[in-house]
């Protein structure tokens, strides 16, 4: 390509190259899985899946499809790299995260492979900020193994149902219990703290519940502390759909819609605390 | 010595407020140096806090409705006090809505600034809240060690690009690095950046212009 316009980055050398004419559409999905320094970035077509882990206990991943972005063009089947979740905010955030009008960021990624950094080229009111974030070795991520078919309950609500429920939560609880059942209580949050017990049932009929899926009573634990960063996806939310598996696991899945009315993803996967009486046995 | 002065409009009591603010987040203690028109706010270079000097210098006609000075003698005519910039700036903050503000050397057990804010209140009698901010008055002998600062010769000035803008980079750049470099140009150019082991930030900025400092080009002259 004698006459090519490209940069001279050697952009066909890319194995990876999004645009996106709004960078808070990614940065502010990220927000809402960011509770650990690290994350793996998985790359393929369909979009790009960004995967947060605590404890190997809880998985939070977030799910920004190849639609949501202006360009989105990838040369391998799938990329996968490790990288400092802090650091690309800080990157991602640099021009602010003020979204009057008029405050729009643009950004260009762009990764040329295994060993390279990633580089992101943003761009606001014509100044460019140019960073090159080292990207590391990818660890193995925790299958959780949760399908839906062995999905025994599940309760699509909306957010605000939920988000005045979490922020209140007694944080000197070791564990949130989750019941669900198709009878009553249908379904119901309660935390041990110090001041006492609390219950919360919200009734099967509630304007808040938008389906309601229950096959048998479930009760399980969950550490509170790896459940109280699902807060932030929470907040960003519209919906929210609460899943329990034939093991008790958790999936936790966040519908957000981003300031242009598309729709991504977030879901958090929570193993159950061990019941102690029941490892006794 | 004498100082009394009063502040009636409202912006430019807001106005003086966001000063004495900035100037109390920037520095414990400053100095406040009056003459008959201007109002100076100095830290002087201390390395040991950091080495961070600031000249800060205020028309008083811009800001006072009301400004009388006399100083430790006619030759000179000037005052010097040290002060807490916190206290200062804690008083300004009853000051908001206040009707007049005024501020006065006085002595109260000690040498003080006694800010007596004026505050409406519905009834029509006027409230007034007074705070006296002790300070200390620097001897003449000590002068010299508050001049302005030499502005060393330099070989590129150039424009400050949009504040908020810059500000942002700076900041998300300090959560990163703890040194930055800038770099600027006589052709309007300016890149902030850092470099550490997880990541390379360069911005850039653009058309920024250079001040048309003509022959005086290596001197700050003030009017």
């Amino acid at each position: 390509m004698p006459f090519s316009t490209q940069p001279e980055t050697g952009e066909e050398q890319n194995v990876l190259v999004a645009t996106l004419d709004n960078v808070r559409n990614l940065s502010n999905i990220l927000k809402a899985i960011h509770f650990k320094d690290h994350a793996i970035c998985f790359v393929t077509s369909n979009g790009l899946k960004v995967t947060v882990e605590n404890a190997k206990s809880l998985q939070a991943n977030a799910f920004i499809q190849a639609g949501i972005f202006q360009e989105f063009a990838v040369q391998e089947e799938s990329v996968t790299f490790r990288i400092n979740l802090s650091v690309l905010l800080d990157c991602l955030t640099i021009f602010g995260t003020s979204s009057l009008p008029g405050t729009q960021a643009a950004l260009r990624m762009c990764y040329q492979g295994y060993g390279y950094p990633l580089t992101l080229f943003l761009e606001e009111g014509g100044v460019v900020t140019v960073c090159n974030i080292n990207t590391q070795e990818p660890e193995e991520i925790l299958d959780f193994d949760f399908c839906s078919t062995n999905v025994v309950n599940k309760i699509i609500l909306q957010s605000e149902g939920l988000r005045e429920a979490f922020s209140e939560l007694d944080m000197t609880s070791e564990v949130l219990q989750i019941t669900m059942s198709p009878d009553k209580p249908y379904f119901r949050l309660s935390t041990f703290g110090n001041a006492g017990s609390t219950h919360l049932d919200y009734p099967k009929d509630s304007d808040l519940i938008e389906a309601f899926h229950c096959n048998k009573t479930q009760t399980n634990r969950y550490k509170i502390s790896l459940l109280k960063p699902s807060i932030k996806a929470l907040a960003l939310s519209c919906k929210v759909s609460v899943r329990t598996d034939n093991r008790g696991f958790l999936s936790l899945q966040y519908m957000i819609r981003n300031e242009d009315g598309e729709i991504c993803f977030v879901e958090y996967y929570c193993c159950p605390d061990e019941d102690i009486t029941e490892a006794e046995l | 010595m004498r100082f009394r002065a009063k502040i009636i409009d409202v912006g430019c009591l807001n106005h003086f407020s966001r000063v004495i603010n900035t100037i109390a987040k920037l520095a414990k203690t400053c100095t406040l140096r009056l003459t008959l028109d201007k109002l100076y706010f100095t830290l002087s270079d201390k390395v040991a806090n950091g080495g961070v000097s600031m000249w800060c210098e205020l028309n008083q006609g811009n800001f006072f409705d009301e400004f009388q000075m006399e100083g430790v003698s006619a030759e000179n005519n000037e005052i010097y006090l040290e002060l807490a910039s916190e206290n200062f700036s804690r008083a300004f903050k009853t000051a908001q809505n206040a009707k007049a503000v005024k501020i006065k050397l006085t002595n109260k057990h000690c040498p003080c600034l006694t800010v007596a804010v004026e505050l409406p209140s519905l009834s029509g009698s006027s409230r007034i809240v007074t705070h006296d901010i002790p300070v200390g008055v620097i001897p003449r002998k000590l002068w010299n060690d508050f001049r302005e600062p030499r502005v060393p010769d330099f070989d590129v000035s150039i424009y400050l690009p949009v504040l908020k803008t810059m500000k942002s980079v700076v900041e998300r750049m300090k959560n990163l690095s703890n040194s930055l470099v800038i770099q600027a140009n006589l052709n309007g150019e300016m890149k902030l950046k850092i470099e550490t082991d997880l990541v390379c930030i360069t911005t850039h900025f653009k058309e920024l212009g250079n001040p048309p400092w003509g022959k005086r080009f290596t001197f700050f002259v003030r009017p």
